[in-house]
């Protein structure tokens, strides 16, 4: 655990105007959206074998 | 040399408890929110207690790790020595590693939100709550349920400091962000009367 101050932003993310920021979002939240559905999927899959 | 007297004597200003907060029926009850267990909600009182008056004035972090289930604690760190960090000894990881119902808790000094190390931390040792105690006062708890991309806090917190927020609104508005997508529950413990 550990407390943070002050982010450290890595440098390319620093130069991103707000607009850029928003893509990048995007485009993580999406990345985060698929291991999400791929982990319930795999869960569920589990699931199945058992019963 | 001298920093180190500084640390080691709790007279960093900036990170002193605020004890008559701290000694106030407000504050007691703030634990009463976190969970109905009355026995756990006087755990974790007692132990933040002491965390605080441990830490006072320093920049250093305890933390205990507590089984829900038994109202016991089951591993403490209470000899860090290396500032804002806590290290997970092979003791510790014995303790806490196939066990369910885990709440971890640690202080931060400078009243900070929990960081995304927190947050990532909560997810690699599957804690049931994590719970942060600010030195001013303040609590708070989370959870997740994956881990999370330390970019896309990065690029939230980014975007929130472009906007003018500070850091502590930055920081804090990036885990709410994120926890729209259903993976980080974060708030701050008020008192309800």
């Amino acid at each position: 655990m550990s407390e943070t101050l002050k982010v450290n932003v890595p440098n390319d993310i620093k130069r991103m105007t707000i607009e850029e920021l928003d893509i990048e979002i995007a485009r993580l939240e999406a990345e985060a959206r698929r291991r999400r559905e791929a982990k319930a999927k795999e869960q569920s899959s589990k699931t199945s074998v058992m019963a | 040399m001298r920093s180190l007297e500084f640390q080691r004597y709790g007279r960093n200003k900036s990170t002193l408890i605020n004890k008559s907060y701290i000694e106030s029926g407000e504050y007691r009850r703030k634990f009463d929110q976190i969970t109905d267990n009355a026995n756990l909600a006087r755990l974790l009182y007692t132990k933040a207690k002491e965390m605080l008056y441990h830490r006072s004035g320093t920049e250093y972090e305890d933390m205990y790790w507590i089984d829900s289930e038994k109202n016991v604690v089951v591993a403490s760190a209470l000899n860090e020595k290396i500032r804002e960090k806590v290290v997970y000894t092979p003791n510790i990881l014995k303790a806490i590693t196939d066990r369910t119902g885990i709440i971890a808790m640690h202080n931060h000094p400078h009243s900070m939100p929990p960081s995304i190390e927190d947050i990532n931390s909560f997810y690699a040792h599957g804690y049931e709550n994590g719970i942060v105690i600010c030195h001013n006062g303040t609590i708070f708890i989370y959870s997740t349920r994956n881990e999370v991309s330390e970019r896309l806090y990065e690029s939230y917190y980014s975007k929130m400091i472009k906007r003018g927020f500070d850091e502590f609104d930055a920081q804090l508005g990036a885990l709410v962000e994120i926890g729209h997508n259903g993976d980080i529950f974060i708030r701050e413990v008020k008192y309800n009367e």
